[in-house]
């Protein structure tokens, strides 16, 4: 590993935001039916020269846009991306066109996808060298040099540059990528799920390939993906995105390693082991992504978190406390009355019809909740909001679980804060008013599905 | 009698480049409700061992040889409606790609019934209350209201849910289940996976499921197989394959794992990549990528033995075998690889050490 320098970072966001509109056709702009989604939000990240920064998160967390914002392949909405090119600090968003694309040569990206990231009509020669041509690197017999080279650096043959993709695997593709990337000499890379659609096995010669040409060049990369594994090997820091935001970022040991953000602590358990005999402590996280048109107020983790806080007045044992939270953000969805309730065994049982009795039964099978809950306030609170479901009365049920359950979560965002080192973390556990976070998380208490 | 009794299958596919070997001479059982795995890289053959079972095989492919033996009855020699009669039905399979599964102007809850009616003779009410049960089991929720989504209605991991509650919709006594999860985020993967274990216990039906992860297999399987280039190369309980594998093809998979806690500076890999099926290499089709290849690999073909004896593979349930000429004898080297369990760390590290 190239020793990370304290100076100042060589790439670095602040408040970096990408909003998309949904309106996408004719009449919805018409009817001004425009919402934002908000794929990016705010985020500040620094990458330190020789470093390779992983960003991780769930499909639809945003670290896409994320990495291609930072390179201005689109355009960002809000906030600013630093390049330091070791003269001054330049605000990628806020030069000419000209001047951009000069930057280039500093700053590559490696594609996902090796399939439709190359030009099927042009030979593997003619890929690598046109960025020496965009950038009138070099020319003639400079040029095939220049390229015969970058094919054996990235593990091909000087042979193969009159080939075409087409004739390649998956594996000589991302290489192939890789070596265009290469051309120019960058600074940094944005490598984006460069391994994900490869084989294990090929999988490792990638990811061996990349850390030596880091060594070899003084590379530093921002490596997105959605394997934790990987990025625990590759990184030497972690960000962790949940719907457009930072959730937890540090290094790979202090963000792998407990007491960490409890997104993270279920990313990690879900892994499934190679190894038989693992006895999985599984923390399964309730409900799905929430969508990022609307994203939920608060921490944005709070519809899923398994440690979502209770407020003071309730003591009721962890998963409990998610159960009444799932019954609560569903009566917010506004659906209907079979939305609340189990499918009932009784095939002839109609919920409409049913007796208060079992719309009780229903709605505990449906949420998982205990007759009674643990907590006696607790208990006669949702005793009557099961009274109003039962009346058929939601509206009213809503307001009165929207009341008397709230978590601190979904009233505060809580902001990235540092834990000692270079660990920072958004999740109220951490803040001073709740003083043991830890040992709540070290208990390892796993909520139902 | 087991459920399920592949003998000797060949699968050719004839392509302009040449006749491609998918599967070759693969012989496998599957008893009544047990979990099978099928491992393998992209090209393995694992697929085409799926589609046979289906009957699904298409122009240019073609089963040569071989029988597929289920309930003691030959797929290959049934006519097509006597097939049609079983998929679905009796077979089910998931697929990869939900998306692509489910017919999209169809709502979900229209096409799980239509399967049970079609199969199971059920009139329209009726088919309705048992989908909406069904999307209920598979952890859908407000199962009744969702019942008439459209596809594009569902996230992926509710739209693999579904063609799940699809595929146990007629009871099958088989579920083929062709890389479920790989589509699928971690934290919904995890969900999934425990979902087809406890409905495949639940109702009692046999899994056969491909995957190219070892992580997977892990989870939920009972015993392996691992494949390469069309042909098996190793079987044996996932115990057995884990903590003592055999060939060195599964050591390689294996050791290219990168895990968590995991301090090793550099993956091992294994060189190179599957060979093109159209030209497979002589003798152990893997010795071109093989740590302890030998010449005697490059000409001798290994057959499936018994690493303790040497002797022919029975095809017995709970035998250990391994395409390896190491076990027949043929080398004059060593497999010098040692495996690594740590058994008191839970996380235990499964690595090779080579000198």
């Amino acid at each position: 590993m190239i020793s990370v320098s304290k100076s100042r970072p060589i790439l670095r966001t602040e408040g970096l935001s990408k909003y998309y509109e949904t309106d996408e056709g004719f009449v919805d702009r018409l009817l001004g039916q425009s919402q934002q989604v908000k794929a990016v939000d705010g985020v500040d990240i620094e990458l330190r020269e020789g470093e390779t920064l992983g960003v991780v998160g769930e499909s639809g967390c945003g670290k896409t846009t994320l990495g291609r914002s930072i390179l201005q392949l689109v355009e960002p909405t809000a906030g600013s991306v630093y390049y330091d090119n070791g003269d001054e600090e330049i605000d990628l968003t806020d030069i000419s066109n000209s001047k951009l694309r000069s930057l280039r040569k500093d700053l590559q990206y490696i594609f996902q996808d090796p399939f439709s990231s190359l030009n099927p009509r042009l030979t593997v020669g003619d890929i690598i060298g046109e960025p020496l041509d965009i950038h009138d690197i070099a020319e003639g017999e400079a040029r095939m040099e220049r390229i015969y080279d970058l094919l054996e650096t990235v593990g091909l043959n000087a042979s193969h540059a009159n080939r075409y993709p087409h004739e390649f695997s998956g594996g000589q593709r991302q290489r192939i990528g890789i070596a265009r990337a290469l051309a120019v000499d960058p600074e940094v890379i944005i490598c984006d799920e460069p391994v994900s659609a490869l084989d294990v096995s090929v999988q490792a010669q990638i990811l061996n390939l990349l850390e030596d040409l880091q060594e070899e060049f003084g590379l530093s990369y921002i490596f997105i993906a959605h394997d934790l594994s990987v990025v625990e090997h590759i990184s030497d820091r972690v960000a962790v995105m949940y719907l457009g935001e930072v959730a937890e970022i540090g290094s790979a040991e202090e963000v792998y390693s407990p007491p960490n953000h409890p997104y993270t602590e279920a990313l990690l358990s879900a892994i499934p082991e190679p190894d038989p005999l693992w006895e999985a402590d599984q923390t399964l996280l309730s409900g799905s992504v929430p969508s990022p048109i609307n994203p939920p107020e608060g921490c944005r983790f709070h519809t899923r978190c398994p440690q979502v806080i209770q407020p003071d007045e309730y003591d009721l044992p962890q998963p409990e406390w998610r159960s009444v939270m799932d019954l609560k953000l569903r009566l917010a969805e506004g659906g209907p009355l079979e939305s609340l309730t189990a499918v009932p065994a009784d095939e002839n049982l109609d919920p409409h019809d049913a007796s208060r009795p079992e719309i009780d039964d229903l709605v505990r099978e449906e949420f998982g909740l205990p007759a009674p809950l643990s907590d006696a306030d607790a208990e006669s609170t949702l005793a009557d909001v099961i009274d109003r479901i039962a009346d058929e009365d939601l509206d009213a049920a809503r307001t009165l679980a929207g009341d008397a359950f709230e978590s601190p979560c979904e009233q505060r965002d809580p902001p990235l804060q540092g834990t000692g080192g270079t660990h920072h973390i958004a999740c109220l556990l951490y803040e001073d008013d709740y003083p043991d976070p830890p040992a709540i998380i070290a208990d390892g208490e796993t909520a139902d599905d | 009698m087991a459920l399920l009794e592949v003998n000797d299958l060949t699968v050719n596919f004839y392509t302009e480049e040449g006749v491609v070997t998918a599967c070759d001479n693969l012989s496998y059982t599957i008893e009544r409700g047990e979990k099978f795995g099928v491992v393998g890289e992209s090209g393995a053959g694992k697929s085409v061992t799926a589609m046979s079972l289906m009957r699904l095989i298409e122009e240019p492919g073609q089963i040569e040889s071989g029988e597929i033996l289920f309930k003691g009855e030959n797929l290959l020699e049934m006519s097509e409606e006597e097939v049609r009669a079983i998929r679905g039905n009796e077979i089910a399979m998931i697929f990869q790609d939900a998306q692509t599964a489910l017919n999209p102007v169809y709502t979900i809850g229209e096409q799980i019934s239509e399967a049970i009616r079609h199969h199971l003779g059920y009139d329209e009410d009726e088919a309705r209350d048992r989908t909406i049960r069904l999307l209920d089991q598979v952890g859908i929720p407000e199962a009744e209201t969702r019942y008439s989504d459209y596809p594009h209605e569902f996230s992926g991991g509710m739209q693999q849910r579904a063609v799940i509650a699809m595929a146990l919709s007629c009871d099958p006594d088989l579920l083929i289940a062709d890389e479920p999860t790989t589509a699928l985020d971690v934290t919904i993967e995890a969900k999934i996976l425990d979902e087809i274990e406890e409905l495949a216990d639940e109702f009692d039906t046999s899994i056969q499921l491909i995957t190219h992860d070892l992580g997977v297999i892990a989870q939920v399987c009972d015993r392996v197989m691992v494949m390469y280039a069309g042909r098996p190369v190793e079987k044996a309980t996932v115990e057995d394959l884990y903590y003592d594998p055999k060939h060195p093809y599964t050591v390689g998979l294996m050791s290219s794992i990168p895990r968590i806690g995991d301090t090793r500076e550099r993956l091992q890999t294994i060189p190179e990549t599957m060979p093109d099926l159209v030209d497979v290499p002589t003798g152990c089709s893997f010795h071109p990528r093989c740590p302890y290849a030998e010449e005697a690999c490059t000409r001798k073909e290994p057959p499936l033995v018994d690493p303790e004896t040497g002797r022919e593979a029975t095809g017995d349930v709970d035998e250990h075998a391994a395409a390896c000429l190491e076990y027949t004898g043929d080398l004059t080297g060593e497999l010098d690889y040692t495996v690594e369990v740590e058994g008191e760390d839970p996380r235990a590290q499964l690595g090779d050490q080579r000198e």
